[in-house]
């Protein structure tokens, strides 16, 4: 038995000849600066409500205005045809639009969640909503020019599964204090 | 075993970025091919080694350092892989079928030094075998675990193991 994994050492590289495709390192990095974004929205537990004052109530409703303006304005989250050198396949396309559908449905929730929050905690969710969003359209934009749809379709999928996550664990915690 | 400074570990359990990306630059061709042996994919290889990473960096605080680190990373990225695999809906029935399976217990060391002189006809060969089969030949000879520790990994009993890996064997000496 020793020998047996003696030789497998020995011998390891004639068994892991294989190398990932290009550009797996840089797509680590993302994934890893994704993950630490998520953590860090995790870290910022949603302060238990206490009584909601009339300051507060109007506070939420000045942000809520300004995270609708903001998210459901024309520009938010569109697959960049704006670009000449977009060349989004239909698949992208549907695809974005189906994955985009599901975010905006986890932001409508969390904004009404928002209004029973205090304002710490709203200013700070709303900031981490802006960052994924921005993050979100820059990444859209950036696939809809890859040549290579197939794998575009593939990492816009998993990026838009880490966002959803994201905000589903935004949501879950708001979940916990509030009435929505 | 792939040789590292060790001091990367503590510098990524405080979530050290570079160290981090150094861990993973000395590590994944290691993982990645242990992910591509077990689902055949290199799409999905590349993101179970990635998950795997990912994991392992969360985890950190667990690891016992009296179990070398690539050990530990790469059991990860094999639990990891089988995951994926059971999602694929992969036949893990297959593995529990050894009733009535005739199969003398022998000391198979002799035959495994046969079978490594042939490298790469072995490599094809394991290509070619059903995902159960597969799967048991490449933790066995590859990875080099032995019975016990492929029947943990596969939540399998540890005889079932061995008659999985004898009937893997017997396939795949007849396709060499």
């Amino acid at each position: 038995m020793k020998d047996r994994k003696e030789y497998i050492e020995k011998n390891r590289e004639l068994f892991d000849d294989k190398e990932p495709s290009v550009g797996h390192m840089e797509r680590f990095e993302a994934l890893l600066n994704r993950q630490t974004e998520i953590q860090e929205a995790e870290k910022k537990p949603a302060k238990r409500v206490k009584l909601i004052s009339f300051i507060s109530i109007a506070a939420s409703i000045a942000i809520l205005i300004g995270v609708v303006v903001r998210f459901y304005a024309p520009q938010s989250i569109e697959v960049a045809p704006s670009t000449e050198s977009s060349i989004a396949t239909d698949e992208f396309r549907a695809t974005n639009d189906y994955y985009n559908q599901q975010m905006e449905e986890q932001i409508a929730d969390i904004m009404c969640k928002l209004a029973y929050t205090d304002t710490e905690n709203q200013a700070q969710l709303t900031r981490d909503i802006e960052k994924i969003m921005s993050n979100n359209t820059a990444f859209v934009d950036e696939m809809s020019k890859n040549e290579n749809q197939e794998m575009a379709i593939r990492y816009l999928v998993k990026h838009y599964k880490t966002n959803i996550q994201k905000l589903e664990s935004i949501n879950e915690k708001l979940g916990k204090y509030t009435k929505c | 075993m792939i040789s590292f400074d060790s001091g990367i570990i503590e510098q990524c359990r405080k979530g050290e970025r570079r160290a981090q990306m150094q861990m993973y630059t000395t590590f994944y061709k290691r993982v990645y091919n242990t992910c591509f042996r077990i689902l055949r994919d290199s799409a999905e290889a590349e993101d179970t080694m990635q998950d795997a990473f990912l994991k392992a960096f969360s985890g950190l605080d667990n690891y016992n350092d009296s179990v070398p680190f690539e050990a530990w990373l790469v059991r990860i990225a094999i639990n990891t892989s089988i995951d994926r695999l059971r999602r694929r809906n992969m036949e893990m029935t297959e593995l529990h079928d050894n009733m009535n399976y005739d199969i003398a217990d022998t000391d198979d060391n002799a035959d495994w030094e046969q079978i490594m002189e042939k490298v790469g006809q072995v490599k094809s060969a394991i290509d070619k075998l059903p995902e159960s089969s597969r799967l048991v030949i490449n933790l066995y000879l590859i990875e080099g675990y032995d019975h016990e520790e492929i029947a943990e990994i596969l939540n399998i009993a540890p005889g079932t193991a061995r008659i999985q890996y004898m009937r893997a064997k017997q396939r795949l000496i007849e396709l060499i």
